[in-house]
């Protein structure tokens, strides 16, 4: 899978949690979840299962625990898509 | 250490759907998934426990000077016990363990650390201002020479004029309300 595609679906799910619509505009990997999107910290597990249901993989606490960025989200799923 | 958080229940109630699957499993350990499904209002439980959770990791962070992180099964609830209106219970965190109280209403919870001296919860915007005129009536010093700060790691605290004496507080916003919580011991 792409990393352009990757990032179109990270921004697909987070979409409907964002908070504050502006973070959307600028969207790349430095976009912080909480800081840039405002999204609340209870909704950050509402992105953890989009992701695991979109690509289909599993986020253990271990990675979930470093998931704060776009950027953070991607290396994640690339990992866990490369060693399914 | 102090730490706060407060929840907007209506506002939680349309953000979050704590029923859909995995929801309850990445957030709480079995003992707590237990504990908030045997409960009388297993609502109410999961965002006591999710406030309880919130309140140490701002604590921790504070005491630690750590990174932000996003581990919610770090922190074990234990001892949760209700009565109306109110809830107590510990946090533990690795070898922390912190008490925590719990104001409960129909629409809110506000949830503060032990060593909370005063809290405050506004429904206004104002409440930077409340705050400093509640620590200013306390401490008897002039309101003018109170600010409030951040460290590196973005944790606030009150400075008093040129003085390097510090109080530490939390902060918490969520929908309609913010609250603060003031800690004790001044560091």
């Amino acid at each position: 899978m792409k990393e352009k595609d990757i990032l179109e679906a990270i921004k697909k799910i987070v979409t409907p949690y964002t908070q504050r619509p502006q973070g959307l505009e600028n969207f790349n990997e430095e976009t912080d979840f909480i800081k840039d999107l405002e999204v609340n910290s209870a909704n950050l597990v509402d992105v953890i299962l989009d992701v695991e249901d979109e690509f289909n993989i599993e986020i253990d606490n271990e990675s979930m625990e470093g998931m704060l960025t776009v950027g953070d989200a991607k290396n994640i799923i690339e990992q866990k898509l490369a060693s399914a | 250490m102090i730490g706060n958080d407060i929840i907007d229940l209506n506002l939680i109630r349309a953000q979050s759907n704590w029923l859909r699957e995995g929801f309850l499993q990445k957030l709480f350990s079995e003992e707590e998934q237990t504990f908030i499904q045997n409960s009388e209002d297993p609502e109410l439980n999961v965002w006591l426990l999710w406030s309880m959770k919130e309140a140490v990791y701002k604590a921790i962070q504070r005491k630690y000077k750590l990174k932000r992180f996003y581990n919610p099964k770090q922190f074990v609830c234990e001892q949760v016990k209700i009565n109306p209106g109110k809830a107590r219970g510990v946090v533990c965190y690795k070898e922390d363990v912190f008490v925590i109280n719990s104001i409960l209403f129909l629409n809110m919870i506000h949830t503060v650390t032990g060593n909370t001296e005063f809290s405050l919860i506004s429904e206004n915007k104002n409440s930077r201002l409340r705050l400093l005129q509640k620590i200013a009536e306390q401490r008897g010093i002039p309101l003018e020479s109170l600010n409030i700060s951040k460290d590196q790691q973005g944790v606030p605290f009150v400075s008093y004029g040129s003085d390097n004496l510090q109080i530490p507080f939390s902060l918490s916003h969520h929908g309609n309300f913010s609250a603060y919580a003031v800690s004790l011991n001044l560091s």
